[in-house]
């Protein structure tokens, strides 16, 4: 796929969004939230604030545009910055005007206030600038990267790159529905909020936190420990695969599909999809969802799983179980 | 009586004088005295007070210099200097040794992988290791400075280019490698007609002190090879290899050095001592009358022992500064060191200065981190052209080194945790060393313990693409990192780390004052570093001077520390709050880019509108040759804000190169590797006016067509 | 009290072809129950139950003609902040177990057999769930008279709900509008609105709507009275043959979306509507031209 073309002349210079303060039901002001990593990441996290009940967020954000290009172009005064909310999850879109700040920058400002009521997940907050081309108004001439304002736990950990992992008695845990799962070894969440896998510490599966633990281990210990969790892995690759693959999305007939509304869909496609075709990612997507409805979903499930084998480093694993019976010898940590 | 200011100003008179080009007599004459008075002032044996106006105006000196030695001295006189400098310097090499044999090129040169990281290893190392006791920390400053017309045509005067040249062109006829490497940088050099040089200029170091022509650091760096002349017990370049690095960082072999001393000489001088040197492989002169061992010398022209050599140029700052080896007066006693036709032997590229700047201060960060935090060492990167700066900036180890000068820092600070409970926590553990007893009959001693630090520090998700994660750097009194033992996949489940081993003097309560055992163990580990310095194991002088079992007490030492980062990164396996991250590890789902597709891509598109509001586009479409054609069909797409747009059809679509086109198909042949076709679009087919929308190309139904094409 | 409660998609492997064809009992899926708290405290749905029960006591001329009448309502009765609309889970519940009879009246399907998207799928396709984003999407403070025009035709949910665009509130009002009034000789609704959507999604690449018209909640405090109903909502406000008031908040300045209207003026004009074979039937139910249901 090439670039986007415009039929006039857009602005290519940097337009850098940054949150300049985040301020939790006003009365508390949350450094805390603005670290110098949430920063570089773009991310603000809300949910794990220990005020768990809060209500509004505040927040003002600047925007700093290309100044000498800003002052060539043909729009020049007339260019306005637009702040921009959405939430994938609640279909909120907002946008307000912000306001430029006197001086030789291209600078703008903006306050906001969002109600938590209002949101929920991942909250993409951008800028725009826009202006009059010939006798047009609102042209998007350039665009921010956005900043994610956390408002739940986000389905992929920052740290990990994985979705939320946890353990859980089935028949005795307050999540009710993990009770029908309770002779299962674990179950995979992608429902209620953030996708999550479950792993089972109660009744007859007691000693899977033995089995499954982080600790350090050695022969036949550690190839069942491998075998168990490569087992596992499989498992909830292809279940997230599937599910992500059913959030594609068509707007009409004769339109390209689109990328799965939920961001981590989005990421575990655009991971795996170009690997099983072996496409471009836009490509890969088109050849996903066509398999799906008229295929039978037949590529996605032999090429799946090959793909999922790679990716868990399967072959490695069991690799490491054959040594461990040819020699039968306890082999070091890996 | 001879009043000791009296003398002081008696030798600004004379000093004024010399940089002048003057005699006593000369002064006498205008002031109309007798010469003996003149004299008689120098000496400091009569006071010049009541003159001192005169004199001053006449030397064009001020005269509270000649005073009191405060404020401005005599400015050179630099067309004097030049033709000075012209007239007493020049090149000498060395005749080739009676017995015949050749050298093509210096050994040792070989000894190293030659690449900008090692280059700053070996070079801040033997900075670090000429450091002045008194001083807080060392600075370096690594100037690249880019020469063309003008600026390089002064410096090729300065350097007497044209006696060098002839050395140059003679060796690059010696079809050896050396002598081939230097071919090709010559017929880059003559083709492109623009040089840089690298500039490492210290301070707060001794600077090259010691004679001409007995030991000493100017010695040991400027004329031997293989001679370490280190008298520091824990420096780090014992081999006295470090030095060829730079030579072999000058496409021609030639370096320079100009040193402000910390001691002068026993002749008094210790401004501005300038010299060249080129290691060139065996060659004969021009008309094959003389042969030349290969390594030459660039300075005052000399004879000595009944053979013409070149040695040091004293207090020539108008040469200095043409060399690009000027030296500020603030800047106080150290060495520059001038890198001529400076390149990154590694790679095939011409590197853009800034981009050769980007590399130093990596690899400066990279290795130097503890040095820098502990505030020993200060290191700037600069940028040139000509006589102007284009970039300046002080290399800062925490953007590039974050985890681990984060971990050393709150070391250094005692902000330490009990546990690694949160990202960013510090933990700090002791590890032992068995040092065998030292036999050897300097510093014998009986084997003893020393108990170094191994700080670890829980990763920040910050830290996730650091490259160096998960893992152990280990290093001595020195600062200098010797090498990083990944741990990455040693601990299953482990949480993401970097751990530091600190060692030797460098694990002293107090680094000024550190133990007998400190200082022990130190010299044990710099006895087991090789000549690169990035590892330590079993040396030479290791067998020779200490007790069997130095490398056992190594090996132990590392695989002591890696049990303990064991211990601290994995969480204990009863706490059942969290996951384990052994399945985390495996539901990683990453953010790889897609791997390279064999299938044909656009790699550059253009589109226009055109006056009937169609979309006039073309792309370029690039595909691995293979033994099959291909076949697809272009398309173009109107953006949608809400999906993924709106095929249009073609009005015309028409092959440019490398393919044909037919029926909105492009069929490219096989062995084909690229194709460029155009298209008008239907305007018809447009949901909208194309005023209104955005447009992306894209190549659809893209299959293999086997077989050879008609 | 009817407690509110969410269920689980996993809910869906318990139900066979009988559920779907309205055979049988409710069913067992009691396992896959999660409980629905706000504030500590569980949600009575009776005001939706007794608007779902008049709905179908009403005669329609097809159970699609009820959607006008129901959505408000149903917006109005079930009061939910959109953070916890946003759960999946809670537009199951409603459709698997309480009104699930509704579901199956509305959507009976080609064979008898309802399909499975209308009481598992997304927003847009769940039967009881589309209404409620289709109102809260629509709604102008606290008037639903937009929200009424665009449930008039199931083209314009089909087309429109899904779409980024009309989560920017300005430009939901100024289509509905927009498209209610749209008619152009000779060419089926259907046909018309499929065009005009392309044209219009299209646009908004170089048409910046977010910069046309802000779209911010005037109020820093939302009217969360809203939420707690008085308790006979359902007689005051729901149960009459007059729309009820939704939420009182401030209306959305009638000049923005004037200005959004100007845009779709400008873009209809622009659109490349295409004549089609008349005799080729529109797939949608509706055959009626939008004009007729004024």
């Amino acid at each position: 796929m090439s670039k986007l073309f415009y039929p006039y002349k857009r602005i290519e210079g940097d337009l850098v969004l940054t949150v300049m303060s985040v301020d939790i039901d006003e009365k508390d002001p949350a450094p805390e939230v603005l670290t110098a990593e949430a920063i570089e990441q773009r991310q603000i996290t809300l949910w794990d604030q220990e005020k768990t009940k809060w209500k509004t967020v505040r927040l003002r954000a600047e925007l700093l545009g290309p100044t000498e290009e800003l002052r060539r172009h043909p729009a020049g005064e007339s260019i306005t910055a637009t702040l921009i909310i959405r939430c994938t999850s609640t279909w909120e879109r907002r946008a307000v005007a912000m306001q430029k700040v006197n001086g030789p920058d291209a600078k703008w400002v903006a306050d906001v206030e969002l109600q938590r009521d209002d949101f929920f997940g991942t909250t993409f907050l951008s800028a725009s600038l826009s202006g009059p081309i010939v006798d047009v108004n609102g042209r998007p001439l350039c665009s921010s990267e956005a900043w994610r304002l956390h408002f739940d736990q986000p389905a992929i950990d920052s740290k990990t790159g994985a979705i939320a992992v946890k353990w859980a008695d089935f028949s005795n845990d307050d999540r009710l529905f993990l009770k029908e799962y309770a002779n299962e070894p674990f179950f995979a969440d992608f429902e209620s909020g953030s996708p999550t896998l479950y792993l089972n510490k109660g009744g007859v599966f007691d000693r899977l936190p033995t089995l499954l633990t982080d600790r350090p281990r050695k022969g036949a210990d550690l190839v069942v420990h491998n075998a168990e969790r490569v087992g596992i892995a499989r498992a909830v690759w292809l279940a997230m695969l599937h599910a992500s693959i059913a959030g594609i999305r068509k707007s009409e007939e004769n339109a390209e599909p689109d990328w799965p509304e939920s961001e981590w869909q989005t990421r575990v496609l655009k991971s795996v999809l170009p690997r099983i075709f072996n496409q471009e990612p836009v490509e890969a997507l088109k050849s996903a969802y066509e398999d799906w409805h008229m295929g039978g979903v037949r590529v996605i499930e032999s090429r799946g799983q090959v793909e999922i084998n790679k990716r868990i480093q399967a072959t490695r694993w069991l690799k490491g179980t054959l040594a461990y019976f040819r020699d039968d010898a306890p082999s070091e940590v890996i | 009586m001879i009043d000791s200011n009296d003398e002081a100003t008696g030798t600004r008179i004379l000093q004024a004088l010399k940089q002048r080009g003057l005699k006593p007599k000369d002064l006498a004459d205008h002031l109309d005295v007798e010469p003996s008075l003149v004299s008689h002032w120098i000496k400091g044996r009569k006071s010049s007070k009541k003159h001192l106006a005169k004199i001053s105006k006449f030397l064009n000196v001020d005269a509270v210099w000649l005073d009191h030695g405060k404020g401005e001295g005599p400015v050179p006189d630099a067309k004097d200097e030049i033709e000075r400098y012209r007239r007493e310097t020049g090149w000498r090499t060395r005749e080739a040794y009676a017995d015949g044999a050749r050298d093509y090129g210096n050994a040792s040169m070989e000894t190293f992988n030659p690449d900008i990281a090692n280059m700053v290893r070996e070079g801040l190392q033997n900075i670090l290791d000429v450091r002045l006791p008194k001083e807080d920390s060392a600075k370096v400053v690594f100037r690249i400075i880019r020469l063309r017309g003008a600026d390089l045509k002064n410096f090729q005067e300065a350097l007497q280019w044209d006696e060098l040249s002839k050395h140059l062109d003679a060796a690059s006829e010696i079809k050896k490698r050396h002598g081939q490497l230097l071919k090709s940088a010559l017929d880059k050099f003559n083709e492109r007609a623009e040089m840089l040089l690298l500039v490492v200029e210290d301070s707060g170091t001794k600077g090259l002190i010691g004679p001409e022509y007995e030991d000493g650091n100017f010695l040991a760096l400027t004329k031997n090879n293989l001679d370490s002349n280190k008298d520091s017990k824990s420096a780090q370049g014992s081999y006295g290899l470090g030095k060829v690095t730079w030579w072999r960082m000058s496409q021609f072999f030639v370096v320079l050095f100009n040193s402000h001393l910390s001691e002068p000489t026993a002749e008094g001088q210790y401004e501005n001592r300038i010299i060249g040197r080129c290691e060139l492989p065996w060659h004969e002169d021009v008309k094959g009358e003389t042969a030349c061992a290969g390594p030459g010398w660039f300075g005052r022209l000399e004879t000595h022992n009944d053979t013409e050599v070149a040695e040091s140029y004293w207090g020539n700052a108008t040469l200095a500064k043409n060399l690009h080896l000027e030296r500020k007066k603030e800047v106080g006693p150290g060495t520059s060191i001038c890198v001529v036709g400076f390149h990154d032997p590694s790679s095939d590229d011409l590197k853009d200065p800034r981009d050769l700047a980007k590399d130093i201060e990596t690899a400066v960060a990279d290795h130097f981190w503890p040095v820098i935090v502990a505030g020993k060492l200060k290191v700037a990167v600069e940028t040139w052209e000509g006589a102007v700066r284009s970039f300046q900036a002080d290399v800062q180890v925490g953007s590039h080194k974050g985890g681990f000068v984060d971990a050393y820092s709150k070391y250094r600070a005692h902000d330490l945790a009990g546990e690694l409970k949160k990202d960013g926590d510090v933990v700090c553990r002791e590890i032992s060393i068995q040092v065998p007893a030292r036999t050897a009959a300097d510093g014998r001693h009986d084997a003893l313990e020393h108990s170094a630090r191994l700080i670890v520090r829980r990763a920040t998700p910050q830290d996730l693409a650091d490259d160096r994660r998960d893992c152990l750097a280990v290093f001595r009194g020195p600062g200098m990192v010797v090498e990083y033992v990944s741990l990455r996949h040693a601990f299953s489940g482990a949480m993401p780390f970097h751990a530091v081993l600190v060692c030797g003097e460098a694990a002293a309560e107090n680094p000024d004052n550190s133990t007998n055992e400190e200082r022990r163990a130190e010299r044990f580990l710099r006895t087991a570093e090789p000549a690169a310095h990035n590892k330590w194991t079993m040396t030479p002088d290791l067998k020779a001077h200490y007790e069997k079992g130095g490398k056992k007490s190594i090996d132990q030492m590392f695989q002591d520390a890696k049990k303990e980062i064991g211990e601290l990164v994995r969480p204990s396996s009863s706490d059942l709050t969290d996951g384990p991250n052994a399945l985390k590890e495996l539901l990683a789902i990453g953010e790889d880019p897609p791997p390279p597709v064999d299938q044909p891509r656009i790699v550059k598109s253009q589109a226009k509108l055109d006056e009937n509001g169609r979309w006039n586009v073309e792309a370029r479409v690039r595909v691995r040759p293979s033994e099959d054609g291909w076949r697809y069909q272009p398309v173009l797409l109107f953006g949608a804000e809400s999906g993924g747009g709106f095929p249009v059809a073609w009005e015309t679509l028409e092959a440019v190169s490398g393919c044909t086109a037919a029926q909105n198909n492009v069929e490219m042949p096989p062995g084909e590797r690229e194709a460029v076709f155009r298209g008008i679009t239907d305007a018809a087919s447009h949901p909208i006016q194309a005023e209104e929308s955005t447009v992306m190309i894209d190549i659809r139904r893209i299959r293999a067509v086997k077989g050879a094409q008609s | 009290m009817t407690e509110l409660k969410l269920l689980r998609q996993a809910a869906k492997e318990k139900l066979h072809e009988e559920f779907y064809r309205g055979e049988g009992a409710d069913p067992d899926v009691g396992d896959c129950l999660d409980v629905f708290h706000r504030d500590g405290q569980s949600v009575d749905f009776g005001p939706l139950e007794e608007v779902i029960n008049e709905c179908l006591r009403r005669k329609w001329p097809r159970p699609s003609a009820s959607d006008q009448w129901l959505a408000p309502r149903l917006h109005a009765s079930l009061r939910l902040t959109r953070r916890e609309a946003s759960d999946n889970r809670l537009w199951i519940f409603l459709a698997v177990l309480p009104l699930r009879k509704y579901v199956l009246w509305r959507f009976p399907g080609k064979t008898g057999t309802a399909d499975v998207s209308n009481f598992f799928g997304s927003k847009g396709e769940h039967a009881i769930a589309r209404l409620w984003w289709g109102a809260e999407l629509t709604r102008n403070g606290a008037s639903y008279s937009a929200t009424e025009k665009f449930f008039s035709n199931t083209d314009i949910p089909n087309s429109w709900l899904h779409t980024n665009l009309f989560r920017h509130r300005p430009t939901a009002l100024a289509c509905v509008k927009f498209i209610y009034e749209l008619k152009v000789e000779g060419i089926a609704l259907g046909d018309l609105h499929r065009d005009f959507f392309k044209a219009f999604n299209s646009a908004l690449t170089t048409n910046l709507i977010d910069a046309l018209a802000v779209s911010m909640p005037a109020e820093a405090e939302r009217a969360h009275d809203w939420l707690i109903p008085a308790a006979d909502l359902y007689k005051k406000n729901i149960g009459g043959d007059n729309p009820p008031e939704g939420p009182n908040e401030s209306p959305v300045n009638p000049a923005d979306i004037e200005l959004i209207h100007q845009l779709l003026l400008r873009v209809s004009k622009k659109t490349n509507f295409k004549k089609r074979d008349k005799t080729k039937s529109s797939e949608t139910e509706d055959e009626t031209v939008v004009g007729n249901l004024r």
